[in-house]
Formats: structure tokens, C-alpha cells, sequence
């Protein structure tokens, strides 16, 4: 019944993209989302990815502070035609997604927003398809998270449970989210991801796994931006 | 982004850790990748390299008008102030594009 009237409401969306990193130990070294890939960098594809999804759809980048002027000159030069919100990040992932949220409140309490995704700015290749797709089943169920099956023989081959890996974006109802992050704030509980915090608060909330995709690699390994210059050349350097 | 060195932490597969990496680019493309506590390399090889190089830079090419057209609606006198001196530059972006496909 709750699904149903879910439905009948259309989806409001806020995409909030996370890219400012744990903080680097080097001081010449730039945070990975900011490095060049095929000719852009990697958190405007993002960026051009969520924002393509759903236009006119709020978009909140989430940044450490000392990358505010390389954020604004990036964003003029890469994506001048969408209007992205910068939030100052936290110490933690968690911390980075409430700042996000709380930057979102307003909207979300008085219903302008329904449905957040949230999405990891160092994944430049998540297609529209799996954006709507975490989006309209986040907005049916509650909740949404991409996920790959994975041989549990690979990791331990006394496993005998099913393995996923688990990507972004992850989508959950506004309302529901805002809520399990302020009461994780309250009780300083800190999630490994999105997910999570929301299992943690609203465990009677669904959260479907949706087919990630192969091609969604998260740019942690140098050969990730090899892969990830493969791909963008199979699809033609397109988002 | 031409023969530019980037430096950026990724986890390294052999020091099994973040570290420092050193990112040379050759146009578009990324030509090697080297951890700076253990010197692992991660690169293309050399022919494989050459021949993205060669359909990256055909869609460069292609793509160039319709990327100048986008600048000029965004800033006509920001293009016009700065052509000629990337028009100057363009023989030895190219040339270290080259030597660092090369090297």
C-alpha cells in the first residue's frame, strides 16, 4: 500500500556526490577525483552523469575545504551549465553525508525533495540507467543499492553465503534518510556506508539490491584509470 | 594535461597501502603510473599506448569545433584573449605528447 502511494507522488530528486576524501597524508598530492580522465576530470563525469539522469535535479557536491578553489574552477570550466551546491565535507564519509543532508533539511522537511542518492565522486562511469534505476526503486521500497554478486570461492572457499560487492549510487526516501542521519549524529554512530545507517535506524525499511554494473569501477588501483580510459573510449568518450 | 606529472595517492597493489603516485599524461591519456615509495610502474604497453593515442586524438580532433563553439557562447572575449596563445603553443603540446609516447 506504502509502495503504491509512493507511485502516485512524482520523484523529487537530490543527488549528493561525495568527493572529499579522507584527507591526504602528502601535500602535493591531489584528491583522485580531481585527476584528469579522458580529458575531463573524473568528479565532473560524475557530476555530468547524475546531473544527465535527472535534469534540473538538485546536485550537491560535497568537498574537503582546501580544495574550494580547485572545485570552482573545475566546476566553471567542466560544468558551467549545472548549478552544483559545495558543502564542506566531515572527517568521515558519515560525517561528509550528514553535513549533506543537513544541507538538504529544509527541502527534504518540507517535501521539495523525496528521494537522495548518494554517490561516490571516484565512480565516473555509473550510467543513467543504474541512476533510475536505484532512483525509482529507492522511491517504491525505500531504499536501493547497487550491488554485483561475487564468487564466494575468490574470497574464502569455506564461504558458502552469497557475496556482493556493493556500489553507488545508493538511493533512500528523503525523509526516512534525514532522519537516520540525525539520529546517528545524536548517538554518534558512525555506518560504513549509507546503507548502513539506514539498516541501523529504519531496519522494517527495505533496501532492494539493484544489478550494479561491471564498467563501475571506483578509482582506487592506478590500473582503475586505465580501465576506466577503456571504457570511456568503448562508449566513445560520452557519459 | 600535456606530458603532465599529477601527483595523487592510490592504493598500491605491492606496498598494499595508500601512497603517493606520480601521473604522466600524454594528452588525454594516461601514460605510466609510478608508486613513489616503491617505484611500481603501472603503464600501457608501449604499441597499445600508441594506438589509444591515435583514436583518442581522431575524437579530439573531432570533437574540437564543437568544444571551441561551447567556449565561445560561455566567454567570446576569454576565447578570443586566449587563442593565439594556444594556437601557439599547439606544435609543442604535441611534441611532448609524442616524446612521451615514445619514451
Amino acid at each position: 500500500m506504502e509502495a503504491r502511494t509512493a507511485l502516485l507522488e512524482p520523484m523529487r530528486i537530490a543527488v549528493v556526490i561525495l568527493a572529499a576524501g579522507s584527507g591526504s597524508r602528502f601535500s602535493s598530492a591531489t584528491n583522485k577525483v580531481w585527476l584528469p580522465l579522458g580529458g575531463r576530470r573524473i568528479i565532473s563525469r560524475s557530476i555530468a552523469n547524475a546531473v544527465k539522469s535527472f535534469p534540473g535535479c538538485r546536485t550537491v557536491l560535497v568537498i574537503s575545504p582546501q580544495d574550494a578553489l580547485l572545485a570552482n574552477q573545475v566546476l566553471e570550466r567542466e560544468a558551467s551549465d549545472v548549478e552544483v551546491e559545495l558543502v564542506e565535507g566531515g572527517e568521515t564519509r558519515h560525517d561528509s553525508e550528514y553535513n549533506a543532508l543537513i544541507h538538504l533539511a529544509p527541502a527534504i522537511t518540507d517535501g521539495r525533495i523525496n528521494v537522495v542518492l548518494i554517490h561516490d565522486g571516484a565512480r565516473p562511469l555509473a550510467t543513467s540507467m543504474l541512476f533510475h534505476d536505484v532512483a525509482r526503486t529507492a522511491h517504491q521500497h525505500g531504499g536501493a543499492v547497487p550491488a554485483i554478486v561475487v564468487d564466494p570461492f575468490e574470497i574464502d572457499y569455506k564461504c558458502e553465503n552469497q557475496i556482493v560487492r556493493v556500489q553507488t549510487p545508493q538511493a533512500f526516501r528523503a525523509s526516512e534518510l534525514l532522519s537516520a542521519y540525525q539520529k546517528a549524529h545524536h548517538d554518534k554512530f558512525v555506518g560504513t556506508d549509507t546503507a548502513a545507517c539506514m539498516e541501523e535506524y529504519f531496519p522494517e525499511n527495505k533496501n532492494i539490491a539493484v544489478a550494479g554494473e561491471t564498467q563501475n569501477v571506483k578509482i582506487t588501483y592506478p590500473q582503475d584509470l586505465v580501465i576506466a580510459e577503456h571504457v570511456l573510449e568503448m562508449r566513445g568518450y560520452v557519459e | 594535461m600535456t606530458d603532465e606529472v599529477m601527483y595523487a595517492e592510490l592504493h598500491c597493489a605491492h606496498c598494499d597501502q595508500e601512497t603517493l603516485h606520480a601521473l604522466v599524461y600524454a594528452g588525454r591519456l594516461i601514460v605510466s603510473s609510478t608508486c613513489q615509495i616503491c617505484h611500481m610502474q603501472v603503464k600501457h604497453e608501449p604499441g597499445d599506448l600508441r594506438i589509444h593515442y591515435i583514436k583518442d586524438l581522431e575524437n579530439r580532433i573531432a570533437t574540437k569545433p564543437a568544444r571551441l563553439w561551447r567556449r565561445f557562447w560561455k566567454s567570446p572575449v576569454g576565447l578570443m584573449w586566449s587563442m593565439p596563445r594556444k594556437m601557439m603553443q599547439q606544435p609543442g603540446k604535441f611534441w611532448g605528447e609524442i616524446k612521451s609516447l615514445f619514451r
